[in-house]
C-alpha cells in the first residue's frame, strides 16, 4: 500500500520539481515578459494541479483505472523474475545508448537483440543467432546503405 | 482552365506508371519508424530533380499519400508512431490490435486515408483558386486558435480524471517551450544540454511514451506471447476488408475528417499533425455519449477521423504551392523545391503558364489515392501478421526499431536516450493511471501554439484584443465553443429528458 501511494505520489512530485525549475530558471535569466508570463502561467497552474493531485492521493480519493486498459493497475502483481527482466531490459538499452559511439551500431544492436532475447527466456539457439542476424542485416543493407541513414560505426567505421 | 485541366489529364496519362511505384515505395519507406512523408521526400529529392518535371512532381506527390499510410502500419501493429501526425492511429490503433482487431483496423486507416486523399483531390481540382485565396485569411491569431482545437483535447482523452490530464497537459506544453524562444531566441529549460537547443525531440518523446512504455508494462505483466490468438489467422483478408467496410459506417466522420484534413493542409504553417488532432478532438466532441469512453481505448471513430484528415491534408497543402507558391506543409516544401529547380512559374501564374503539369500534379492524386487502397490493402495482409509473432521474439526488434526511429530525426544519440527516459516516464504514467495522450498533445501541439501565440501578440502590439476582434477569429472561437458546450448540453438535456420520463 505505502509503494502504491508513493507510486502515485511521483508523477505529482516530477511535475512539481520540473515546473519549479523552469519558473527558477526564468526567474533568473534574463527572458523577456511575454516568455515568461507563458512559462509562469503553465508551470504555476501545473504545480497547483500536481499539488491537488498529492493531497487527494494522501486522502485515498484515487480514480479508477480505466476498464478496457488491458495492462490495468489492478491486474496481477508482477513478479521479481518480470521486474528483473524489466530493468535489465532497460539497463541494456541505456548500455547501448552509451557505448554506441564506441562499439558502433552492427555491434552494440546485435549485442543488445542477443541479450534481450536471453532476457525474454528465448532458448532456442537457432532462434538466438537468427534473429539479431536477419534484423542487422536489414538495418544496414535498408536503412544504412540504401538510404544513408548515418548510424554510427563506431570501431567499424570504414570497414562496413 | 478546361483546357489546362484536360491537358493535366493528358500528361499525366503518359507518365502514369510513376504513380504506383510512388505510393508503394512511400508505405514502405513511410512504414520505418522515424521516416516521416517530409524526410523521405528529401532524401529522395536528388532522383526527383534528375526526372522530368511533371514525373518528379506526380512521383513526389505520390510518395507523399503512399508515406502517409504508411506511417500509420507501425503505430497500429508495433504502438511505435512514424511520426507524430500518426500518434492518434497508435493510440487508438494499437488497443485494436492488442484486442486481436489488428487486420481490422489497418483496413479502417488504408479507406479513411483513401477517403481523404479522394476528398483533398477533388477539392484542389475544383476549387483551387478559391480555396488559395481563403488560406490567406489565416493569420496567427487564427492559426493559434485552430491548434487551441487540438489542446482542448487534453480534457476530452483524460481517461485518468480531469484534473490528473489538466496536470500533465500543462506539463507537456511546458515541456514544449523547451529550446530556442521562437520569437526573442532565447534559451529556455535546456538543463545546460546542447541537444535541447532545438527542443525535445517530439519523435523520441512519442516513441518512449506509447512504444516502449508499453513494452515495459508487458514484460512487467509477463506477457510475452503472440498478442492474437493463431486461430484469428483465418480473419487476415477478411479483416482488412470488414475494417474497410466498418469505415464506411462512419460516413459522418469521414466526410467531417475530410474538410477538417483539406481546410487545415490549405493554411500554411499548421500540417498534418494539427489535421489529425483537430480531426480527432472533432470525433471526439460530436461521438455519441456511449462511444466517448471508448477514446484513447481503440475508437473506431477516433482512428477514421485521424486517417482521414492526415491524408486529405495532402491534397490541401497541395493547393496554396499551386494557386500562391506558398507550401502548406514540409512535404509540399520539397515539391516547391523541384518546382524552382525546374524553372516552373512558382506563384499565381503556374495554372496559366505551366497549367499542364499542374493540373497532372493534381490528378494525380486520384490514381493515388486508387492505388493506396489496392497496394495498402496488399501490403496490409503482411504487416498485420506481425501481431502473430511472440512478443518475447519481437520485443527486442521493436526496442532497436524505435532506438534508430528516435535517432534518425536529429541524428543525435542523445535522442535515445530521451526515448528511453521518456519510454519511462510513460511506463510511470500508465502503471499510476496518468493520461500519456494529454502529455503527449501538450508535446506535439505546444511549440507551434506558443510560436503563433506569440507572433499574434506581437501583431496585437503587445495586445490579446486581435484574438477576438478579427472576423474570422471570432467565427473560430464560436465553432470551438460550439464543439465544446454543445455535446455537454445535448448530453446535459438526454439526461433530463430521461430523467422526466423515469419519473
Amino acid at each position: 500500500m505505502a509503494t502504491g501511494v508513493a507510486g502515485r505520489l511521483l508523477i505529482p512530485v516530477l511535475v512539481i520539481c520540473y515546473c519549479g525549475y523552469m519558473i527558477f530558471e526564468q526567474m533568473m535569466g534574463s527572458y523577456r515578459t511575454e516568455t515568461r508570463s507563458y512559462t509562469f502561467f503553465l508551470a504555476g497552474a501545473a504545480i497547483v494541479l500536481a499539488g491537488v493531485a498529492i493531497v487527494r492521493s494522501l486522502m485515498g480519493k484515487e480514480p479508477r483505472s480505466s476498464d478496457d486498459d488491458d495492462i490495468g493497475e489492478d491486474s496481477a502483481p508482477a513478479t521479481w523474475a518480470q521486474y528483473r527482466s524489466m530493468i535489465l531490459l532497460l539497463v541494456g538499452a541505456a548500455a547501448v545508448v552509451l557505448t554506441i559511439e564506441v562499439m558502433g551500431y552492427l555491434v552494440a544492436f546485435t549485442a543488445f537483440i542477443f541479450f534481450a532475447l536471453l532476457v525474454l527466456g528465448v532458448r532456442s539457439r537457432k532462434q538466438l543467432v537468427l534473429i539479431p542476424f536477419v534484423t542487422m542485416s536489414v538495418i544496414h543493407l535498408l536503412l544504412v546503405k540504401s538510404l544513408s541513414l548515418p548510424l554510427p560505426a563506431g570501431f567499424l567505421r570504414g570497414i562496413i | 482552365m478546361f483546357d489546362a485541366a484536360f491537358a493535366g489529364l493528358d500528361v499525366l496519362t503518359s507518365i502514369v506508371w510513376v504513380v504506383p511505384i510512388g505510393v508503394l515505395a512511400g508505405i514502405i519507406v513511410g512504414a520505418m519508424p522515424g521516416l516521416n512523408a517530409s524526410g523521405m521526400l528529401a532524401i529522395l529529392l536528388p532522383v526527383m530533380v534528375l526526372l522530368p518535371p511533371e514525373v518528379g512532381l506526380v512521383l513526389a506527390v505520390s510518395l507523399y499519400a503512399g508515406g502517409e499510410v504508411g506511417n500509420s502500419y507501425p503505430a497500429v501493429m508495433l504502438n511505435i508512431p512514424g511520426d507524430a501526425s500518426s500518434a492518434v492511429a497508435a493510440i487508438e490503433g494499437y488497443p485494436m490490435t492488442a484486442r486481436g482487431e489488428g487486420a481490422k483496423a489497418l483496413g479502417m486507416c488504408i479507406l479513411g486515408s483513401t477517403f481523404g486523399a479522394l476528398f483533398g483531390g477533388l477539392c484542389s481540382l475544383v476549387a483551387a483558386p478559391l480555396l488559395g485565396a481563403v488560406a490567406l485569411y489565416f493569420s496567427y491569431v487564427e492559426i493559434c486558435i485552430i491548434i487551441l482545437f487540438g489542446i482542448v483535447a487534453i480534457a476530452q482523452v483524460s481517461s485518468g480524471g480531469l484534473l490528473r490530464g489538466l496536470m500533465v497537459g500543462l506539463c507537456g506544453l511546458l515541456i514544449a517551450t523547451t529550446g530556442t524562444d521562437p520569437i526573442w531566441g532565447t534559451f529556455r529549460g535546456t538543463f545546460g544540454s546542447i541537444y535541447l537547443l532545438d527542443g525535445i525531440p517530439v519523435l523520441s518523446a512519442l516513441i518512449g511514451l506509447l512504444g516502449i512504455s508499453e513494452l515495459l508494462r508487458m514484460v512487467e505483466a509477463g506477457q510475452l506471447g503472440a498478442k492474437t490468438s493463431m486461430e484469428a489467422q483465418a480473419v487476415g483478408l477478411r479483416g482488412v476488408l470488414s475494417g474497410m467496410r466498418d469505415a464506411l459506417r462512419y460516413p459522418v466522420d469521414l466526410v467531417r475528417a475530410s474538410i477538417t484534413g483539406t481546410l487545415v493542409g490549405i493554411i500554411p504553417g499548421t500540417g498534418g499533425t494539427v489535421a489529425t488532432f483537430l480531426s480527432y478532438q472533432q470525433a471526439q466532441a460530436w461521438a455519441p455519449a456511449d462511444e466517448k469512453k471508448d477514446f484513447g481505448n481503440g475508437s473506431k471513430r477516433g482512428l477514421i477521423a485521424a486517417d482521414t484528415a492526415n491524408n486529405a491534408c495532402v491534397g490541401g497543402s497541395i493547393v496554396p504551392l499551386l494557386t500562391l507558391g506558398i507550401p502548406g506543409s514540409s512535404s509540399a516544401a520539397v515539391l516547391l523545391v523541384v518546382m524552382a529547380y525546374h524553372g516552373l512559374e512558382i506563384g499565381p501564374r503556374l495554372m496559366s503558364v505551366n497549367g499542364g503539369i499542374a493540373y497532372a500534379v493534381i490528378w494525380s492524386q486520384f490514381i493515388a489515392a486508387s492505388f493506396v487502397l489496392v497496394l495498402g490493402g496488399l501490403l496490409a495482409l503482411f504487416a498485420y501478421r506481425l501481431a502473430y509473432i511472440p512478443v518475447r521474439t519481437f520485443l527486442p526488434i521493436i526496442f532497436v526499431a524505435g532506438l534508430i526511429g528516435s535517432f534518425s530525426q536529429n541524428q543525435y544519440i542523445f535522442d535515445m536516450g530521451m526515448m528511453l527516459f521518456f519510454g519511462g516516464v510513460g511506463y510511470l504514467m500508465k502503471k499510476y493511471n496518468y493520461p500519456v495522450v494529454a502529455l503527449l498533445l501538450g508535446i506535439i501541439l505546444g511549440s507551434t501554439f506558443e510560436a503563433n501565440f506569440m507572433r499574434g501578440l506581437k501583431l496585437g502590439f503587445g495586445s490579446p484584443e486581435l484574438f477576438f476582434t478579427r472576423p474570422l477569429a471570432q467565427l473560430l472561437w464560436a465553432i470551438l465553443a460550439i464543439t465544446v458546450v454543445t455535446p455537454v448540453l445535448l448530453r446535459y438535456l438526454r439526461g433530463r429528458r430521461r430523467a422526466t420520463q423515469a419519473n
